[in-house]
């Protein structure tokens, strides 16, 4: 490619994206903010995405069936120089930052497509340029179908931890995630759920993903998740926003936060209950602490995303917004990881409460919801400084947490005073 | 393009948590239970030396 190219391609996306969201493209400069002491928080996790095929056809794939169709143009297997290439420059960001921990997280598409042999080498070539005092972890997102007992014994000795996608009961699952051929997968995934929960191999489980669904039943999903004794259950809202509301959305309804109700209640007061990222974010923050997720809470976003030919991106969560949303114009093999801080995408998701609209700066529960989700956000033509798309459903679940909570808060201080 | 006087941190609406981190005594007095509020309550207290967080996009290694 030449520099003119480049150069005209940058210039072209920063056109589009300034249409699309004109804040923060055509009115946070990240320059401007540096000088006013915006201090941007150095890349912790690296997402690359090894392989941009699947061998499912989920019919809600952020990837497959967003707006963003850039995987159509992408080399389905990400070559050596790319990973290569990436992982150089996270160690070299690594130790310009002094960070005393990154994680990688080998993503898809479906990972496993790249092929064991292929992530072994990765892996090590990642273990050896890391600089001595950053631990190094490694995680992959995986539909699970082909998670064998091979396999998963090559990731324990290779120490990934997988995170597995499933929807809940085998009916539920089986309506959305199927093969390009039409089956269910729920049995190969359950399958792979009962080996990794296996005493060995149980380094090498993460969790599970689960998209909140109200036209199914919370405490069946729950419980179904439940039995397959994750390490944690990372439920997420669907990707929406005000151009594409979420699918169940209703005036004056909220069967998000409902159905996420329905399931905390089942869940809050257990003992020793499975960890629920949402709601363990939720009770921290209501405590006083931080979020480390994207979907509460006013903490910068510290990830990145390698696409397969060497692009360097946001999260995938944003190419449900628009064509483009997620793309920085850099490349790993050219560009420093530090680049992506001019970008004012990237600058926006790291500035806590200045990245928040009217709206939620008045809001009585923004340091717990933070606006929500960014992507979820997004209002076409104007861009991300709105509340979240899921307002309401946010809003009623963390005055449902934080009453329950509030409650048993009295009864300790009560006691404490006795 | 936003000004660098006006990117000072925005009045955020009045709220404070329902346990603030200076109020030790109660976040210990409930940190030593087996539920979901015991284990956040931990998670806080051990995070004092980071409270501002990062947010992951993997969820296994978080706490
Ligand atoms: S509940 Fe709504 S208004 Fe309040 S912070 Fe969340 S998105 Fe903003």
């Amino acid at each position: 490619m030449t520099v003119l190219s480049v150069g005209g391609a940058a210039a072209t996306l920063r056109q589009a994206q300034r249409a699309a969201a004109p804040w923060p493209y055509a009115e946070l400069d990240p320059e401007r903010l540096r000088a006013a002491g915006w201090r941007p928080t150095p890349i912790r996790d690296l997402i690359l995405k090894i392989h941009q095929r699947c061998n499912l056809a989920c019919d809600y794939c952020y990837v497959y069936e967003s707006t963003d169709q850039t995987w159509r143009d992408r080399p389905a297997v990400m070559a050596d120089e790319i990973w290569q290439a990436a992982v150089d420059n996270l160690a070299r960001h690594a130790t310009t930052h002094g960070l005393r921990r990154v994680q990688v997280i080998l993503h898809g598409g479906e990972p496993l497509l790249f092929r064991l042999d292929r992530i072994e080498r990765l892996v090590g070539h990642l273990r050896a340029r890391m600089p001595e005092g950053t631990e190094t972890r490694v995680g992959m997102q995986t539909n699970g179908v082909l998670l064998t007992r091979p396999v998963v014994s090559r990731l324990v000795d290779l120490r990934i931890a997988v995170g597995v996608s499933v929807d809940g009961t085998a009916e539920d699952h089986d309506r959305h995630r199927r093969t390009h051929a039409g089956r269910g997968s729920f049995a190969a995934v359950a399958r792979a759920l009962d080996l990794l929960r296996e005493p060995a191999n149980r380094p090498a489980y993460a969790g599970i993903l689960t998209t909140v669904s109200p036209d199914t039943d919370p405490v069946r999903t729950f419980e179904t998740l439940s039995a397959f004794e994750p390490p944690m259950i990372d439920f997420l809202l669907p990707h929406a926003n005000w151009g594409e509301p979420p699918t169940h959305a209703r005036p004056g309804a909220t069967p998000y936060a409902d159905w996420l109700i329905a399931v905390f209640d089942r869940w809050y007061g257990r003992s020793e209950p499975v960890r629920i990222r949402l709601f363990d974010d939720i009770l921290a923050l209501l405590l006083g602490g931080a979020s480390g997720s994207e979907q509460v809470g006013l903490s910068p976003a510290g990830m990145l995303v390698v696409e397969s030919d060497g692009a360097l991106e946001q999260v995938d969560a944003l190419k449900s917004a628009y064509p483009g949303a997620a793309a920085t114009g850099l490349d790993v093999r050219r560009d420093e990881l530090d680049a992506v801080f001019d970008d004012a995408g990237v600058a926006a998701r790291q500035l806590g409460p200045q990245a928040l609209s009217g709206a939620c700066l008045s809001c009585p529960v923004v340091r717990v919801c933070g606006g929500g989700h960014y992507a979820h956000r997004y209002r076409p033509g104007e861009g991300f400084l709105n509340p979240s798309v899921y307002c309401d459903d946010m809003r009623r679940l963390i005055d449902h947490v934080s009453a329950r909570v509030a409650a048993d808060l009295q009864r300790a201080a009560a006691s404490e005073k006795r | 393009m936003v000004k660098a006087e006006t990117i000072s941190e925005p009045p955020v609406a009045v709220w404070s948590p329902l346990v603030d981190l200076s109020d030790r005594p109660l976040l210990d007095a409930i940190q030593g239970g087996d539920d979901a509020l015991a284990r956040a309550a931990r998670r806080v207290i051990s995070a004092l030396d980071d409270p501002d967080g990062i947010i992951s996009a993997f969820q296994s290694f978080t706490s």
